[in-house]
């Protein structure tokens, strides 16, 4: 083998040189480029949210103007509204913090309303609840917003590397909301049932498929404050039925309604079992739709309810089950899917089969179909 | 990183030395694999581009489509269509024009089924 001349020998030592120079460069300055790179990308990604948020902004404003018929213009009285916030009740002394709680969300749930009939008057009062919910979602979607620019600005103010680091880990689920909020605005906006309403859906298939069976005579009564409750009768048992009322986006207060029941009936007919369905957040890998069953108050939200159902099921002793439908946050706030819808005949199978099982005829049941009714409706039916 | 960059600029070395010791027909060889080299990684961000318009173009085709299922409460009839604004779960829409039952809607979902196949 002949070596080659001096000339491409000293080529290739230049060639060394240079990617010495490199490794020092990019040793020095490294972290600099990965700011700039970090700062860009979410520079990007904040462009896609701001997008969002004035799309987001535009359809609710269009629905308040479509389906309210106001006399004037709402925006500024909507765009004034998305900065609207509730101070959660001090913890360190938690004594008595779920009345504080109660408390809030009520007057939260007023301050909405009162705020929807005045910009939205001619709306009836399931499409005040469909406004509602998606003016809750462009809320979510504007904060979201907000928060990244926040974050953007402190780390280019600070030239914090770490804080960029965060920001970009974090995006992509920030993102992943974002567009999922996006999709709920939109289906609360034209009724559109939610993975969320699930439990709703099963609760009131239940109360219709026994109808259909001749077996019972079905009408629904709002006994608390957008909460529906019908008693059907299945192998010799009385169930009394609650869900939030619909078509509206409404979410109803079964807690209220499950310790109404329980005191209404209490040295009468005796409550003997509550049964809970509801929609439950799935891990990554698990199937959308996949029903389990398990035991505890099946409901979500901020604890007002649950707290209640279970200071009433330890007072009087009676046992809690609760099934859930499982599935992704996204799949929870957008349309419901088919696959999710799917699992319904699996869920009554299963809550048939838990009655049977544990109780006996002449027994008194609560099923509590938990979640939002947006798009599920009820039928008046008499056999 | 600093560690992967000298341990790659040896790696460079290394080979260029061989490339220094090799004989002209062997370091056109080498020039022709490395100038494949250069057209694959100019050519890189072409390919996937195209293949990311593919994989759009592919996701456009599963386009999914909110349905809405209507049922007759006296007979087996079922009525599949597109969900309609003001369509919600039973929803009385009509009579039936078998039995003159009531048509309700049992269903409103979303699927996700290939463009042109319908529901």
């Amino acid at each position: 083998m002949q070596p080659l001349v001096q000339e491409e020998s000293t080529f290739v030592q230049w060639l060394i040189l240079l990617f010495f120079m490199i490794s020092i460069f990019m040793s020095m300055f490294y972290e600099k480029i990965r700011f700039s790179a970090g700062i860009r990308q979410i520079k990007m990604e904040l462009m896609k949210l701001e997008r969002l948020a004035k799309n987001g902004k535009e359809l609710v404003i269009n629905a308040v103007k479509e389906i309210g018929k106001p006399g004037f213009d709402p925006s500024n009285r909507i765009l004034e509204f998305l900065e609207f916030f509730m101070i959660e009740p001090v913890d360190r002394d938690p004594f008595g913090i779920m009345k504080k709680l109660e408390h809030l969300i009520n007057l939260r749930r007023d301050v909405f309303r009162r705020f929807l009939s005045e910009v939205a008057p001619n709306a009836s009062r399931d499409e005040r609840a469909n406004l509602e919910g998606a003016l809750e979602a462009t809320i979510v979607i504007d904060y979201l917003f907000r928060l990244v620019r926040h974050y953007l600005i402190l780390s280019e103010r600070t030239k914090s590397y770490i804080l960029v680091a965060q920001l970009q880990l974090q995006l992509p689920l920030v993102m992943r909301y974002a567009k999922a909020y996006f999709e709920a605005l939109k289906a609360f906006k034209d009724g559109k049932p939610i993975g969320d309403g699930i439990g709703v859906l099963v609760a009131t298939k239940f109360v219709y498929d026994l109808a259909k069976d001749g077996e019972s005579r079905v009408t629904f009564k709002e006994i608390v404050e957008d909460t529906l409750v019908t008693e059907v009768m299945f192998e010799g048992r009385k169930i009394f039925v609650v869900r939030a009322k619909g078509p509206g986006a409404f979410v109803g207060k079964p807690g209220d309604a499950i310790v109404k029941i329980i005191e209404d009936c209490k040295g009468k007919n005796d409550i003997s079992r509550i049964i809970m369905i509801d929609a439950a957040l799935k891990l990554e890998g698990e199937r959308s739709g996949e029903v389990a069953e398990g035991v505890g108050a099946a409901i979500g939200g901020i604890g007002v309810d649950r707290f209640k159902i279970e200071e009433i099921a330890t007072k009087y002793g009676i046992p809690l089950d609760a099934i859930i439908i499982k599935e992704s946050l996204e799949e929870a706030i957008s349309p419901l899917k088919k696959e999710i819808f799917e699992s319904v005949n699996e869920v009554i199978k299963r809550i048939k089969r838990i009655i049977l099982q544990s109780t006996k005829p002449g027994d008194a049941i609560i099923l509590a179909g938990i979640g939002n009714a947006a798009g599920i409706g009820f039928m008046k039916l008499s056999s | 990183m600093l560690l992967m960059l000298v341990v790659f600029s040896v790696i460079i070395y290394l080979l260029l030395n061989f490339v220094a010791t090799m004989q002209e027909s062997s370091i056109s060889l080498f020039m022709m694999i490395f100038t494949i080299l250069i057209i694959y990684l100019i050519l890189l961000p072409v390919i996937s581009q195209f293949a990311r318009m593919y994989r759009v173009a592919k996701m456009r085709q599963i386009m999914p489509s909110l349905l809405s299922v209507i049922k007759c409460q006296d007979c087996n009839y079922v009525l599949v269509r597109e969900f309609l604004t003001g369509d919600y779960v039973f929803k009385n829409v009509g009579k039936c024009y078998k039995c003159g039952g009531n048509l309700y809607i049992d269903a409103i979902y979303l699927t996700s089924e290939k463009k042109g196949k319908g529901a």
